[in-house]
């Protein structure tokens, strides 16, 4: 089953007198339960597409279904929405809200949702146990390490269980240790939750472990590898 | 959907309360917080304190005047004609409203007084003793032991070895120091007016005794004035059997202008007016009034600088909390959410502020109220401040102040809705 189809989707910016294409019709799909790498140099695209799958970005032209749905047909009311129940977020760093504690963050897209409090904070107690974070799930981000914080912030994207999972550099901002954490929780969320997972990774061993991998440049899909 | 309007507590509560919990969060959102907070407070609290001591001021003021004037007088249409001795005419007025209390007849006229080298300008009021105290209320105003019925009895002088009897005065406490006199001295009426007498034109002196004096409280009444009998008066100035106008005390003196009026329909015609409180005193109640909006204005001013910085805050706290808007917008939090945080927090500050300075204001009133504040009541007298306190302002100060408040946080509102949520995240990530 398709959890994300992209058709020949364009993304331009106008740069001072002149058009930057950001993304120049690219098409793929990823199957439900899927995990894709997308790599790719500085400026390839990479973030342009996840801000666009992410529904925080708009396509200049082109079409992306997700879960069968077109986000883009909506209000941004209802595109808010959408991104909150079907899509979660990790970025590569400054994911969480500063004045509230781990338990809190996680719960937030439940709340914003208007799912019942205690429903909801049920479920990050799992999500926080899952990341391995029980014991810190009262501690503020201050006072979480780098890793920690980035697995507050998994927990956090899974909490609505969203059709899609999209990552940006979630281990750049990491020691070589941490990253290989965060890298193996992705692994075992995909397995234990079958999400469909898009990391945007430099990390060419990361990149590597995941089962699939788009590479993009100059705005084209390079090429789109997947492991026998 | 809208975001839970839960997880908008949430955040409120955390980001206006909670953060005041861990000191190092204390410095960057609980400051941002209690800053405009303390703005609206003392905007509220010195328009409250202000308006209120003017509101005592204002009504210690009218009482004063309202104690010691008529509500409404009754004089002649043409300036200063004098209004021919008619009982029926007073009964006749009281019986058009019900509202009038009491009614009596009064003289007045300028006057030279006169003791030893000393002389003085004064006014001379000419009053029923019996009819006056209804009108007036002037008995605790006067010296002890006198009634006004001491101005019907003729009294010899202590200060003058002749054994006449004179008519009796009261003066005004500031007056009687003026001429350096006492009670029991005599004092010498002289007219401003010569009369032709027998050796040509001279003004008519009329030796009075003064029987006690009047202490007001009410500068200008204090200064120079001389009460009388309406006989020994209208003696003096030579009328025969008229009263200068009548003097109604009426049950509801803001009501003075609306009878006044109905008085009028019956009187005109007959060459008469009322004139009320407010129109004998309309200078005085425009300056007062005109102070009290000027007072207003500076007071306005101050909660609009407390609400420039409730926008001043919020509009920092979107540059300093970019990012966590950015990432409650990647959780489905729609612009409008955000543009809602915002007006909450204005409202919410406005709320705090209003409270706080309302608290502060109530202690501080309480205070000038009851205890002497050594700086203030010796520049005003020796009693602590009268204050009004009236609710109907307090609760148009209160929604003011939260409204501005809320308008305040309409520029951050408008502004959050702009936040560029990708050129954040991309130049965080």
């Amino acid at each position: 089953m398709i959890a994300v189809q992209v058709d020949n989707l364009h993304k331009t910016y106008k740069v001072g007198e002149g058009i930057l294409n950001a993304l120049a019709g690219i098409s793929f799909k990823i199957n439900r339960g899927e995990v894709v790498a997308v790599v790719g140099e500085s400026g390839s695209g990479k973030s342009t597409l996840l801000h666009i799958l992410g529904t925080l970005d708009s396509p200049s032209s082109g079409k992306i279904l997700i879960d069968g749905k077109n986000p883009f047909e909506k209000r941004d009311k209802s595109v808010s929405t959408f991104r909150n129940l079907h899509i979660g977020f990790v970025f590569q760093h400054n994911n969480l809200l500063p004045e509230f504690n781990a338990l809190e963050n996680t719960m937030m897209p439940g709340l914003i949702a208007g799912f019942p409090e205690k429903t909801v904070k049920e479920k990050a107690k799992i999500l926080l146990k899952k990341v391995g974070l029980t014991k810190r799930e009262l501690h503020f981000p201050s006072q979480l390490s780098g890793g920690e914080q980035q697995r507050v912030a998994i927990a956090r994207s899974l909490i609505n269980d969203p059709i899609l999972l999209l990552a940006d550099e979630p281990s750049g901002n990491l020691d070589s240790k941490n990253a290989s954490h965060i890298h193996e929780l992705f692994q075992e969320i995909n397995q234990s939750l079958k999400s469909t997972v898009l990391v945007v990774t430099h990390n060419k061993e990361f990149a590597a472990s995941l089962p699939r991998r788009i590479r993009l440049r100059d705005g084209h899909i390079l090429s789109d590898e997947q492991n026998s | 959907m809208a975001a839970n309007s839960k997880a908008i507590r949430f955040l409120l509560h955390r980001y206006l309360i909670s953060s005041w919990a861990s000191k190092s969060r204390r410095s960057a959102s609980a400051i941002g917080v209690l800053l405009p907070v303390l703005g609206v407070s003392i905007g509220v609290f010195a328009f409250t304190v202000v308006l209120s001591v003017m509101g005592g001021f204002v009504t210690n003021i009218k009482s004063h005047l309202l104690n010691m004037q008529a509500h409404i007088e009754v004089v002649a249409i043409e300036r200063g004609k004098q209004i021919p001795e008619n009982k029926d005419l007073m009964q006749q007025i009281q019986s058009i409203s019900s509202e009038i209390l009491a009614i009596s007849p009064y003289q007045s006229g300028d006057v030279i007084l006169q003791s030893g080298s000393r002389g003085a300008m004064a006014r001379l009021e000419g009053i029923d003793p019996a009819l006056a105290e209804g009108t007036l209320s002037l008995q605790k105003y006067l010296s002890e032991d006198i009634t006004l019925n001491i101005l019907n009895r003729k009294l010899p002088a202590e200060n003058i070895t002749k054994s006449d009897l004179f008519p009796t005065v009261i003066v005004t406490l500031d007056l009687m120091n003026l001429l350096g006199l006492h009670v029991g001295d005599s004092l010498t009426l002289v007219s401003t007016i010569p009369d032709d007498g027998i050796g040509g034109l001279a003004p008519t002196q009329f030796p009075v005794m003064i029987a006690g004096y009047i202490s007001s409280g009410n500068f200008s009444f204090n200064q120079k004035r001389v009460i009388s009998s309406l006989k020994i008066t209208n003696q003096f100035f030579q009328y025969e059997k008229s009263w200068l106008g009548l003097q109604l005390k009426i049950k509801s003196p803001l009501e003075a202008d609306k009878i006044s009026q109905k008085l009028n329909k019956i009187l005109k015609p007959m060459g008469l007016r009322a004139k009320p409180w407010t129109e004998s005193n309309s200078a005085l109640l425009k300056v007062l009034t005109l102070e009290r909006f000027g007072m207003s204005f500076v007071m306005l001013m101050i909660i609009l600088v407390g609400c420039f910085s409730i926008s001043i805050s919020l509009l920092l706290t979107i540059r300093r909390k970019s990012n966590e808007m950015a990432i409650l917008r990647s959780l489905g939090f729609e612009q409008s959410d955000l543009s809602k945080l915002f007006l909450w927090q204005g409202f919410l500050i406005g709320f705090a502020g209003v409270i706080i300075g309302l608290a502060l204001g109530g202690v501080a009133l309480y205070c000038i109220h009851n205890y002497q504040i050594p700086f203030i009541t010796t520049s005003y007298s020796s009693k602590p401040l009268p204050v009004l306190i009236d609710i109907y302002e307090i609760v148009f100060i209160s929604f003011g102040s939260i409204f501005l408040a809320m308008l305040a946080a309409v520029w951050p509102a408008i502004e959050v809705r702009n936040l560029d949520v990708i050129e954040v995240l991309s130049v965080r990530n």
